[in-house]
């Protein structure tokens, strides 16, 4: 048996961040690009990678909050990381009407906010024992209903200058946004497998009583995780403002499913205990990437939704064969 | 007439030899009992021998007839039957539907007879002299009970051959005594039962003979009908050794050293502990370097006791002293600051991650009480597990594997390790031996006791009788959440124990005690 | 004895919720008891109900289904594409429509019981596939639904009997008939202890398909009564019940780790969102609110439901764990 020579590396091994399964989802992403710029000439420019890339940050840091809540077990999942996303939108530009200085002021009030929800989902299952499916399922429909009351309906403000840089700027070719998202992954990953928080949160995924035995309040912890997803969903909220430049009502729609779905693809097991972020990340990029080729293909939204569809059910019965193998 | 037949039955796991040449027989009516350690291969011959498995090579053969048994299914097509512990049972349904589970006698759309499945419930039941009404739900039930149902399951199919797994693992005496009853009765109606089990006492009671085995073969066999039903006989077969001393000879050491370490004051207190119904004034002293046995039938606050002084049962009245300091015990994490840790009893539920890394279930207490630096010291916990794995001698030394490709015996010794390596004051005990062989729980509890004579105190609830005999220095007993009874290091006996356990006031009560050795 | 068993049933909280509910709901809107406002709360009460009673069927084997709304939405894009004002046609459609939703749910129910992918996604993406289907069907509400059709929803039979209540009143003779076949307590053995069933000699796939082969047929009377009322095929009609279906089995007391529950709490609970419905609207809150308070009572209704167990959570503990 060779010896631990290496710890530091070999504390994060190719099994721990998803093994074969990473391989297969990277090698669909290029097998993608691939038929993209088959039909599509162009699509494999440095330019266009970009962009996809880009479009999956949004999407990553959504997938984020919704990886932790997964990771931390109990059947844990986040439904309202949709709306929470859309109220951060509407959040964020009432408090920065376009003006770089209000940054902070927004930036702290969005994840407060996030935090708050966050808390609530947390308390509702943990404390009380809502099934976290349907707790946050009704929580998201809680928060559609406070952004349309903070916005009246017409969400006001926009993005500052530094936002818009940061969503739609690029340094030396690369999005910002993207580089911004390389430093965030490996930072989660650091924290996952070489910090105490990531190492506890494995085990209160695989063994809620287990870990409680080993010291740790597992109620509040979870409830913490649920608080930190909504902040992360804050966050992304925040960001897609960057990109878009001016508010609208629902932007979170989208991210919801697709934020589940990349977690599952990224091998992240829904029962929590196991999986990394850096696999839900490439998950973003395999989503994205088919939405884009969609696009590309001129295909009506019928289209598309029964492509993504139908892709997602085949990986993930696909998966799960495998799995039981 | 030789019911079942197994000779040179061979299995191997992913380069791991479970099975080399084993070999078997029973004879109709009997009970013949199937021992080993943790890792001899008997679970394995067990689970091929019900068609959960199937072997690499050798023959089997039911009734005289050679069998290649496909599936469990297939097995009960012979008629034969395996119990397990609670796996087969439902327990938001009743005792009744959970019988008839799987058998009723209708196609899968057609209408089912209640009326007659409850009457066939309860005439099963009834052949093993069971008592419980059988519309409970099974959730409602104690564990024993739930032992009797998975029983009575086996039984509704009418099998020749049962095959019971453990059976009384975490059952006391008196549980005992009435499952082995039902085994009695069964023996009447010519049913013959391979019996597993770790407690020798009860091999030696309820078994007419019994065979070994060791490193995956058929070490020996002992005929009760020729032979004395004696424990020392069965453990050399098992360990392949001679005998150990028994640990008795350390307390005694320990009893001295004790009475020496008394000045410092007693490492724990409870004073007038309650909570809810299940506690009531329970008051004890744990001296440093004791290890104090909680005795008495399950299920009577043993556990309790246990669990509030590890910090997962909070609610409690009353007042628990570490080291002469009153302390809230608020939570786990508390206690453990302390220096208390808890040997959990359900290693599966309570004790590991079943799919992480050895390494990672030996280190997660420390990682969990880790301050200051932000990174963990990675270089430096991979020594400490090193050192665990070694110390307790879990096999294969690999920290990478996954603890579910571990065996039993294994499994439960990362549990005492990783908790070990906190380096404890005060060890908790909560059955943490249950279905561990003999020769690991030897070696366990003699690392225990050499720790509890460099002043480590323990206190260990332990549902089989000998494991309190064996390494207690005094034994409480606890009867309806009250201590009744103190029994000193040079009494203990199991029949005091036995006795007091049922909290019998009057000597002249004592013939109706059905002990186990009395 | 027999109280006692009554007073331990799953459904029971939701049976008191239902009626603090129909009380509230009297005082709020005006002349609740009447034959004319009786009549339309049914017709609009039944989908909900129907819809639940499937998505009950599902938790109870331990599954989920998102894919209840879209399943739905199909349903009434297909039939208002292809219904003509024949006899035959009405007939015909409808048994198609049917045939169809027992088709959806069989294709979730056999991937579910063969190769056991997690349901929550795996219903998402049948959900997504349903909803591309629908619009590509009919890319804007419309279609065609004759007179005679969704007039026979609004009339009354024997002068007291709304046709909404007659077809609850078919499922309900469909529950019933279940509760004696075989396969439903294998249902709820799976749903209980999967290890258990297996143990048990159950073909635990084969339960699974059954599960939502049932789940379909509650499926295809909602969305009859759902193309009866709107009398249209919208591919978004049927995206409120997804999770109103999930939130009224779950109020209803089926509980969520499976095996636990009964119809009667199924139908309890979708009663209780209708009257939850009912009740906002007639409170006079804004629209913009109305959500909001959807939600939170959502949440209010589960607390109560959860009652025994936030009894148990809030008093020192009183199982050690086993």
């Amino acid at each position: 048996m060779s010896s631990n020579t290496r710890p530091r590396l070999r504390a994060v091994t190719l099994r721990s961040l998803g093994g074969s399964q990473l391989a297969i989802a990277l090698a669909a992403i290029i097998a993608l690009f691939v038929f993209g710029e088959i039909i599509s000439p162009g699509f494999l420019s440095f330019g266009h990678l970009m962009s996809v890339l880009r479009l999956s940050v949004f999407l990553g840091i959504v997938a984020l909050g919704q990886s932790l809540v997964v990771m931390a077990g109990g059947e844990g999942i986040d439904l309202s990381v949709g709306s929470v996303l859309s109220l951060g939108v509407c959040i964020s530009s009432s408090l920065l009407l376009g003006k770089d200085a209000n940054i902070p002021a927004a930036l702290l009030g969005t994840l407060a906010a996030g935090f708050g929800i966050g808390m609530v989902n947390g308390a509702g299952i943990s404390y009380i024992g809502i099934p976290p499916l349907i707790m946050t399922l009704a929580m998201a429909s809680v928060v559609e209903g406070l952004s349309l009351t903070y916005t009246g309906g017409y969400p006001k403000g926009s993005s500052p200058p530094f936002l818009e840089a940061l969503g739609n700027g690029r340094t030396v070719g690369i999005p910002n946004i993207l580089l911004l998202w390389v430093v965030i992954i490996v930072g989660v990953t650091i924290i996952l497998f070489r910090q105490r928080w990531g190492a506890v949160l494995f085990g209160v995924g695989a063994n809620s009583v287990t870990a409680e035995l080993s010291g740790i309040n597992v109620k509040r912890f979870r409830m913490f995780v649920y608080g930190i997803s909504g902040s992360i969903a804050g966050l992304a909220g925040f960001f897609v403002l960057g990109y878009t430049g001016t508010p609208y009502l629902n932007l979170g729609a989208p991210y919801l499913m697709t934020s589940i779905a990349a977690v599952a693809i990224g091998g992240v097991s829904l029962a929590g205990g196991s999986g990394s972020y850096l696999g839900a990340a490439i998950g973003c990029v395999l989503l994205t990437t088919l939405s884009s080729i969609l696009v590309a293909l001129r295909t009506t939204e019928a289209v598309r939704q029964i492509v993504y569809g139908g892709l997602v059910f085949v990986i993930v019965v696909a998966y799960t064969r495998r799995r039981r193998d | 007439m030789k019911v079942l037949e197994a000779k040179g039955i061979r299995k191997t796991f992913a380069g791991v030899r479970a099975l080399c040449d084993a070999n078997f027989s029973l004879l109709a009516g009997e009970v013949c009992g199937l021992v080993g350690a943790n890792g001899s291969g008997k679970t394995t011959f067990a689970r091929i021998v019900s068609g959960l498995l199937i072997p690499d090579g050798g023959e089997l053969r039911l009734y005289g007839q050679p069998v290649n048994l496909r599936s469990h299914l297939h097995a009960e097509l012979y008629r034969m039957a395996m119990v397990h512990q609670n796996l087969s049972l439902v327990s938001e349904m009743t005792i009744w539907e959970n019988i008839v589970l799987g058998r009723e006698e209708t196609g899968p759309l057609t209408f089912l007879n209640n009326r007659k499945a409850i009457a066939q419930a309860e005439m099963v039941l009834d052949a093993i002299s069971v008592k419980i009404p059988v519309r409970e739900r099974v959730k409602n039930l104690s564990p024993d009970e739930k032992q009797l149902v998975e029983i009575g399951k086996a039984l509704a199919k009418d099998p020749r051959i049962l095959i019971l797994d453990e059976p009384t693992a975490s059952l006391d005496f008196q549980q005992v005594e009435s499952l082995f009853r039902a085994v009695r009765k069964l023996k009447e109606r010519s049913v013959s039962i391979i019996f597993i089990s770790h407690r020798l006492w009860e091999i030696t009671e309820i078994c007419d003979r019994l065979v070994a085995f060791r490193n995956g073969e058929t070490m020996g066999q002992l005929d009760f009908a020729n032979q004395p039903r004696d424990e020392r006989l069965i453990i050399p077969l098992i360990t392949g050794q001679e005998l150990r001393e028994r640990a008795r000879k350390g307390a005694s050491l320990r009893e001295q050293q004790i009475s020496h370490q008394g000045a410092g004051g007693p490492a724990l207190e409870m004073r007038g502990v309650s909570l809810d119904d299940r506690l009531c004034e329970v008051s004890l002293t744990l001296r440093r370097g004791e290890i104090l046995g909680l005795g008495g039938l399950q299920g009577q606050g043993q556990e309790e006791i246990l669990m509030i002084l590890a910090g997962y049962l909070k609610g409690h009245t009353g007042e628990i002293f570490v080291n002469g300091k009153l302390i809230p015990l608020r939570n786990t994490r508390h206690a453990i600051r302390q220096g208390i840790a808890l040997i959990p009893g359900d290693r599966h539920k309570e004790g590991l991650f079943l799919e992480h890394t050895v390494l990672s279930n030996l280190l997660y207490p420390k990682i969990s009480l880790h301050r200051g630096s932000f990174l963990l010291p990675m270089g430096r916990y991979q020594k400490l597990a090193a050192d665990a794995i070694h110390t307790v001698s879990v096999e294969p030394r690999n920290p990478r594997l996954i603890v579910s490709q571990l065996s039993g015996g294994n499994q439960q010794k990362i549990v005492v390790a990783k908790w070990l390596a906190l380096s404890p004051g005060i060890l908790l005990m909560n059955d943490a031996t249950k279905g561990v062989d003999v020769a690991t729980r030897q070696n366990l509890y003699a690392m225990i006791s050499l720790l509890a004579e460099n002043g480590m105190s323990v206190i260990l609830y332990a549902s089989d009788n000998e494991e309190l005999i064996d390494n207690c220095d005094r034994v409480l007993i606890v009867f309806e959440g009250r201590i009744v009874k103190e029994i000193g290091a040079e009494e203990i006996s199991d029949e005091k124990l036995v006795i007091f356990s049922l909290n019998i006031e009057h000597s002249g009560e004592k013939a109706a005690v059905a002990g186990p050795q009395g | 004895m027999k109280i006692r068993r009554v007073l331990q049933d799953p459904s029971f909280p939701s049976l008191l919720m239902l009626i603090l509910l129909v009380v509230v709901n009297a005082i709020i809107q005006p002349e609740f008891f009447s034959f004319q406002v009786f009549r339309m709360n049914c017709m609009t009460f039944a989908p909900l109900i129907l819809a639940s009673l499937a998505q009950a069927t599902v938790i109870l084997v331990g599954a989920v289904d998102l894919s209840l709304g879209a399943g739905i939405s199909l349903l009434t894009v297909v039939m208002a594409s292809l219904m003509k004002d024949s006899a035959a046609s009405i007939i015909g459609v409808t048994a198609l429509g049917v045939c169809l939703a027992l088709f959806l749910s069989l294709f979730n129910g056999f991937f579910f019981g063969y190769f056991g992918p997690p349901p929550l996604i795996m219903t998402f993406a049948t959900s997504t596939m349903w909803f591309g289907i629908s619009l590509l069907i009919m890319p804007t509400p419309g279609g065609y639904i004759p007179a005679t059709y969704y007039g026979i929803y609004s009339k009354t039979v024997a002068g007291f009997l709304p046709v909404p209540v007659i077809v609850l009143l078919v499922a309900i003779a469909f529950c019933l008939l279940l509760g004696r076949l075989k396969a439903f307590r294998h249902l709820y053995a799976v749903g209980g202890s999967e290890r258990a069933a297996l143990a048990s000699g159950i073909n635990v796939a084969s339960i699974k398909i059954f599960a939502f082969l049932v789940s379909g047929v509650f499926t295809a009377l909602a969305a009859l009564c759902v193309v009866g009322q709107t009398a249209t095929g919208d591919a978004r009609s049927g995206q409120g019940f997804t999770l109103n279906s999930v939130a009224a089995a779950v109020i209803g007391g089926i509980s969520f780790s499976g095996g636990k529950g009964n119809y009667a709490g199924a139908i309890f609970g979708g009663i209780i969102l209708g009257l939850l419905t009912n009740i906002i609207y007639f409170a006079n809150i804004t629209s913009f609110y109305q959500e909001f308070m959807k939600g939170v009572i959502i949440i209010v209704a589960l607390l109560f439901g959860a009652l025994p167990r936030l009894r148990r959570a809030l008093l020192p503990s009183r199982e050690v764990v086993r």
